[in-house]
């Protein structure tokens, strides 16, 4: 690394540490903007908790903040897991068969440690929110809340040794936290998703429909080659909108993802005059009207932790990316298979960041007018 | 184009964690993963084979077992030629389910079969034979006759026993339908409602196998 852009990321590190720690009251715009463009990694789990809102922006509430949460926590874990659960459960079978076969970290996911925080994690979840329950890909949702805060015990572990900690030597303390801040962290990111994963998934088959609106409108060849071979939108995409993603890229690359998309969609919760969330509801709001479909606020992510508004152009811009090597396959096996196994494993920080950068030009440029007409 | 003669559509279905998805890469990629996760939504595997000197190319279309993803994955079944039905010999559960499945089937591949006169190809397969059991043989055998399944097999995506050989008899049997009702040709098309199909009611093929 050169010496100038080393000193630009120390320049950036000290940034965030003065608005996070030295700050009485953090100013979340200020944090949003920055961590749009990407958090250091000694810093992410404290940032995202801001930006979540999961933590008090003024920092001397803090700890008090932390610390009740994750005595509700324990009592959630008392309560639904330790004393009432019923053994036969179809839920804690689900969860329990899903949570050893979890990837991309094979083994953490092997430590019995590991498996009794997820299994906690999502089955209170499931139980707290009968309308949705467990459901496949909400396992995937954890693991970069998990993994980011595990990190904040290893700073000195890049992503790839943090998969072959022995996560019992951490404290019992610790690990209760990660835990408990983890299992938080999953409920505001669902809160704002949760038609995703209620009867027939109505949030999910939205955001299929309108990712084929907007690539008809900016790649209408790459539309148009999908469609003459009978790639039906649902087969390739519906995964990227259950598991956001997270099946399809790097975890390294998910983390720097989640910098972005957790800015993002801070930024449309507490701010409800900012334009350019409004530009992101009327755009789908009108989406939906001209393509008949009814749904709630709420699928969308507008106003919440997590706008899948942004996370529908984030897929349109990956789909967009492939389109050169998409257009040279000439059937529906060769798009098919090429479309489930995007060749992504060498990616880094630069390519999310014109991901995001596409992305967010769809999302400003993107008028309700470009799509009413023709 | 491709050389071969033809391409059949082949769904797995049942719940999750019964191993379709072992079952599949067993199939087509000749491993058996370690650590598989969930299927979310469908995958796909495409795979080749010589049925009587005929290229037999086969689209397999693995779909995600848990019961929050039927809505979507139901659509797949109606123009598939065949619906291979998963259940895990060492789980009741996965064997108290079929009945629901087989609901699904005759709801969701019925009105294709009315609409274009054929009969998708339905297969009963008890996954995990390596494991000690908890669903008898026989039973399932018994369960697959009164259901009208045109195939029944246990396998071991693990030891690799009869993957191979179910596949295989699928072809078979979906070549010599369509030799028999086409004379031999037959649309290489198998996208929606493109399918040439027979007329001919099929019957039961009694193959069962063990």
């Amino acid at each position: 690394m050169s010496s100038t852009k080393q000193a630009m990321m120390d320049n950036k590190l000290i940034k965030f540490k003065k608005l996070i720690y030295q700050d009485e009251v953090t100013d979340l715009n200020e944090l949003r903007s920055m961590a749009w463009a990407g958090v250091p990694p000694s810093v992410r789990h404290v940032t995202w908790k801001l930006l979540l809102g999961y933590l008090p922006v003024v920092r001397e509430k803090r700890a008090a903040a932390l610390a009740r949460k994750r005595s509700d926590y324990q009592h959630y874990v008392e309560q639904y897991y330790n004393n009432n659960r019923c053994p036969d459960d179809e839920i804690w079978r689900q969860i329990h068969i899903d949570i050893p076969r979890m990837q991309p970290l094979v083994s953490i996911f092997q430590q019995e440690i590991v498996q009794r925080i997820f299994q906690r994690i999502l089955y209170i979840y499931s139980i707290r929110h009968p309308a949705s329950g467990y459901v496949q890909g909400m396992n995937d949702l954890v693991i970069p809340f998990f993994v980011v805060y595990l990190s904040e015990f290893m700073p000195t572990h890049s992503l790839s040794e943090l998969d072959h900690v022995n996560v019992s030597t951490l404290s019992e303390e610790v690990l209760q936290g990660v835990e408990a801040d983890s299992f938080w962290s999953l409920n505001k990111l669902l809160d704002s998703i949760q038609d995703n994963y209620t009867f027939a998934q109505p949030g999910i088959q939205s955001l299929v429909h309108l990712l084929s609106r907007v690539m008809s409108r900016i790649d209408s060849k790459l539309h148009n080659h999908l469609s003459s071979n009978n790639v039906n939108y649902l087969l390739f995409s519906f995964r990227w909108m259950n598991n956001l993603l997270i099946r399809e890229l790097p975890l390294r690359c998910i983390i720097r993802l989640w910098d972005t998309y957790l800015a993002e969609g801070a930024l449309t919760s507490s701010t409800a005059n900012v334009s350019s969330s409004s530009t992101g509801s009327t755009l789908t709001s009108s989406l939906l009207e001209s393509s008949n479909l009814t749904i709630t606020n709420n699928s969308l992510g507008n106003g919440s932790p997590f706008a899948a508004s942004f996370h529908l152009y984030v897929c349109a811009a990956f789909l967009r990316y492939w389109s050169k090597n998409l257009l040279q396959e000439n059937d529906f096996q060769g798009l098919i298979l090429y479309l489930q196994n995007l060749p992504t494993f060498h990616w880094g920080d630069n390519e999310v960041e014109l991901l995001v950068a596409d992305a967010y030009s769809l999302k400003e440029t993107f008028t309700p007018n470009h799509l009413l007409s023709s | 184009m491709e050389d071969y003669k033809y391409l059949f559509k082949i769904v797995l279905i049942g719940n999750a964690g019964v191993g379709k998805t072992c079952l599949v890469r067993r199939f087509a990629q000749g491993v058996f993963p370690n650590v598989q996760g969930a299927t979310i939504g469908v995958d796909f595997m495409i795979k080749s084979l010589m049925v009587n000197d005929v290229k037999v190319k086969l689209q397999i279309w693995d779909t995600a077992g848990q019961e929050r993803f039927r809505s979507i994955t139901q659509s797949y079944y109606r123009s598939a030629h065949c619906l291979i039905l998963v259940y895990d010999v060492f789980s009741q559960c996965s064997f108290d389910s079929l009945p629901q499945w087989c609901r699904d089937i005759d709801q969701y591949a019925g009105a294709a079969i009315a609409g274009n006169g054929r009969n998708v190809l339905k297969v009963l397969v008890g996954n995990k034979c390596d494991k000690d059991r908890e669903v008898p043989l026989h039973i399932a055998e018994q369960f697959a006759h009164n259901n009208n399944f045109d195939l029944f097999m246990e396998t071991s995506a693990l030891e690799a026993e009869n993957v191979e050989k179910l596949f295989r008899e699928i072809a078979e049997i979906l070549v010599s339908r369509n030799q028999e009702s086409n004379g031999g040709t037959m649309s290489r098309s198998i996208t929606s409602n493109s399918f040439n199909q027979s007329s001919k009611p099929s019957n039961c093929f009694n193959c069962f196998s063990n």
